[in-house]
């Protein structure tokens, strides 16, 4: 059996958290997934610093779960540090948000991101995006091996 | 009103007028004046020669010497106007006439005395005729009417020299107008020959600073209004996505509250869950739809000409489903090409058609789509009046405008936000059309509305049956 895969989820809301852990969880697909509150946290967890210095604390992500609305750091910057990084740009990005602006979808394509969701407002819907992203990108999809 | 020939022709013909009307009574003037002096000179002419004949005839009638007296006379008298005379003795004895003697009426006629050494001798007669009368009055008609052709001629090319400068200037000032009329030569100064329509310039020049900040003060208005309106269009929009973001953890617990605690609940606790997952369902209508509309004001695609009748099968189309439904009869009239947003436009009678067949009780629906060329009422200029007309329940007059307004309904029903008018009179609006209803209770609604016409001319691909085209030829755009 292959090992479970590992997300990053960064999303500040905890409603909009507990209902991704939650899709995630109805997906029977075993995959992990590390939620990091706001665009400094995720940084610091992609960089392995702060309070994630210690590896084990802070594996490196199969794919990327990133809010565009973020204290702190917002999404885009945290798309920017992350495809101009040389190693960690191998890592599949999807922009997971509310908005459906033409002008961020556009910016964030052109920023590197892999994939361009909306959050769906019912729940139900959560649950289908969620498990369709497992097959598509976590199932189907080939990874950089880590 | 002599406004149709130009200042030199008006000027010219004006002096030309008032020179031989004064010619004429001068040379009338003149020619009494001859008549009358005429009458005296030619009296003054036969009083000298009568007395010149006097003084020489004297002795010889004084002798009584008569041949002497006609050789004397015949030689002072070759005068050929003299046509009458006679030498009278102290008696009154005529003592000499010529035989070639005229009637002495009509004549002037002069006697003189003969006197000689203070003592009177007897005395002359003498008759002149008229004839140099004619003669100089010919001589002075040709004089005062020459006179009068020079001045004449004098006057008129005198009035054209004047008249061009005038020309010139209103020339220039027509120019200069013509020029402030298309927005140019804002700081130019007018330039003419003539001192009033400089002031003409100058007055037209403050005018045109008035209306040019006028002018700046409306662009500045509808730079203001339309940024208002951007930031509104924005706020709901962002407004829209915030409030989606509570209302997607109130429909996800909810629902996790209904699916893994139902069986804890007493009846009444259920009745509460399924209130709370029916509110967020129809709050989430009202933001989606909100959400719509701010999108449709923002995204205003180019407007491009779109041939109505292929739109109408397109809606029928996504309507299919619910005409299949009700049953309902969709009859579309010949509709013609019209410029609009495709999108919107669709959207428009997307939601007129959905709203004739959901307010529609009858066994057997029927919506009918047409259209009528007609002039605007205000500005004359030719517009089309589409209608779309149902046999549904109607609306009552009082609420003719409020079914316009945001979140308005009349009725309440599971999935009619309210939205669905306003954006139809939104859309109308923007493509600068007006929209109203007619409406029976009972027996069913028009609603109407109006589009301008524009000008579509051949020369760009034809779009559809109707010949219909682009204008130009660029951003030709097909209906899909």
């Amino acid at each position: 059996m292959r090992r479970p895969h590992d997300i990053l989820l960064v999303e500040d809301n905890p409603a909009d958290v507990e209902i991704t852990l939650e899709a995630f969880r109805r997906s029977r697909s075993g995959t992990r997934v590390s939620v990091c509150r706001d665009g400094e946290d995720a940084l610091d967890y992609l960089f392995q610093r702060g309070r994630y210095i210690r590896v084990q604390n802070a594996p490196r992500p199969d794919l990327i779960l990133l809010d565009l609305n973020l204290p702190k750091r917002s999404g885009l910057d945290v798309l920017e540090q992350v495809k101009t990084h040389e190693s960690l740009r191998e890592i599949p990005l999807i922009v997971l948000t509310t908005s459906d602006r033409d002008e961020d979808i556009r910016r964030c394509y052109r920023n590197g991101a892999n994939n361009y969701l909306t959050k769906p407002v019912q729940f139900d819907d959560c649950v289908k995006l969620v498990a369709t992203i497992q097959q598509y990108w976590l199932d189907l999809s080939k990874l950089p091996s880590r | 009103m002599a406004t149709k020939y130009n200042i030199r022709v008006q000027y010219a013909a004006w002096v030309a007028v008032v020179t031989v009307g004064t010619v004429v009574v001068l040379t009338g003037l003149h020619i009494w004046r001859v008549i009358d002096d005429q009458e005296a000179a030619v009296r003054w002419v036969a009083t000298q020669e009568a007395k010149s004949l006097a003084r020489a005839v004297a002795p010889s009638v004084d002798r009584n010497d008569i041949n002497t007296l006609i050789r004397t006379a015949g030689q002072m008298v070759n005068d050929e106007e003299v046509l009458y005379l006679r030498v009278l003795d102290a008696n009154g004895e005529c003592l000499f006439r010529p035989p070639q003697n005229q009637n002495p009426a009509g004549l002037v006629v002069v006697t003189e005395a003969l006197a000689l050494a203070g003592k009177r001798v007897g005395s002359v007669e003498l008759g002149m005729g008229h004839g140099r009368v004619g003669q100089r009055l010919w001589s002075a008609l040709m004089w005062d009417l020459g006179i009068g052709v020079v001045l004449m001629l004098m006057f008129v090319s005198a009035s054209i020299l004047v008249s061009i400068p005038v020309e010139q200037s209103l020339q220039n000032l027509l120019l200069y107008i013509q020029s402030v009329a298309n927005g140019e030569q804002h700081d130019e100064q007018l330039e003419t020959y003539l001192a009033e329509t400089d002031a003409v310039g100058r007055e037209l020049k403050t005018l045109m600073e008035r209306i040019d900040e006028a002018r700046h003060r409306l662009e500045r208005a509808q730079k203001e209004l339309k940024a208002t309106q951007k930031e509104m269009d924005e706020y709901t929009f962002v407004i829209s996505h915030d409030l989606k973001e509570p209302l997607r953890g109130m429909e996800a617990f909810s629902k996790f509250l209904s699916d893994g605690y139902r069986h804890k609940l007493d009846e009444e606790g259920q009745r509460h869950i399924d209130i709370i997952r029916k509110s967020v369902l129809r709050m989430q209508r009202l933001i989606s739809d909100l959400l719509h509309f701010s999108q449709l004001s923002q995204q205003k695609q180019p407007m491009h000409p779109v041939g109505m009748n292929t739109m109408l099968m397109h809606v029928r189309v996504r309507l299919q489903h619910t005409l299949d439904t009700k049953g309902v009869d969709l009859r579309v009239d010949k509709l013609p090409t019209i410029v609009c947003d495709e999108t919107a436009m669709t959207e428009v009678f997307h939601n007129l058609i959905t709203n004739a067949v959901k307010y529609n009780d009858k066994p057997y629906p029927v919506v009918e789509v047409g259209c009528t060329e007609k002039p605007n009422p205000n500005t004359q200029q030719p517009e089309y009046e589409f209608f779309v007309r149902d046999n549904g329940v109607g609306i009552k007059k009082e609420y003719f405008d409020k079914i316009f307004q945001i979140f308005q309904r009349l009725q309440r029903d599971e999935e009619g936000t309210g939205i669905g008018l306003t954006i139809v009179r939104r859309v109308v609006e923007w493509h600068g059309g007006r929209i109203w209803l007619e409406s029976t209770e009972g027996q069913g609604t028009t609603f109407y509305f109006t589009i301008s016409k524009r000008e579509i001319t051949k020369t760009g691909t034809v779009l559809d049956s109707t010949g219909a085209s682009e204008k130009g030829t660029s951003s030709l755009a097909t209906p899909a």
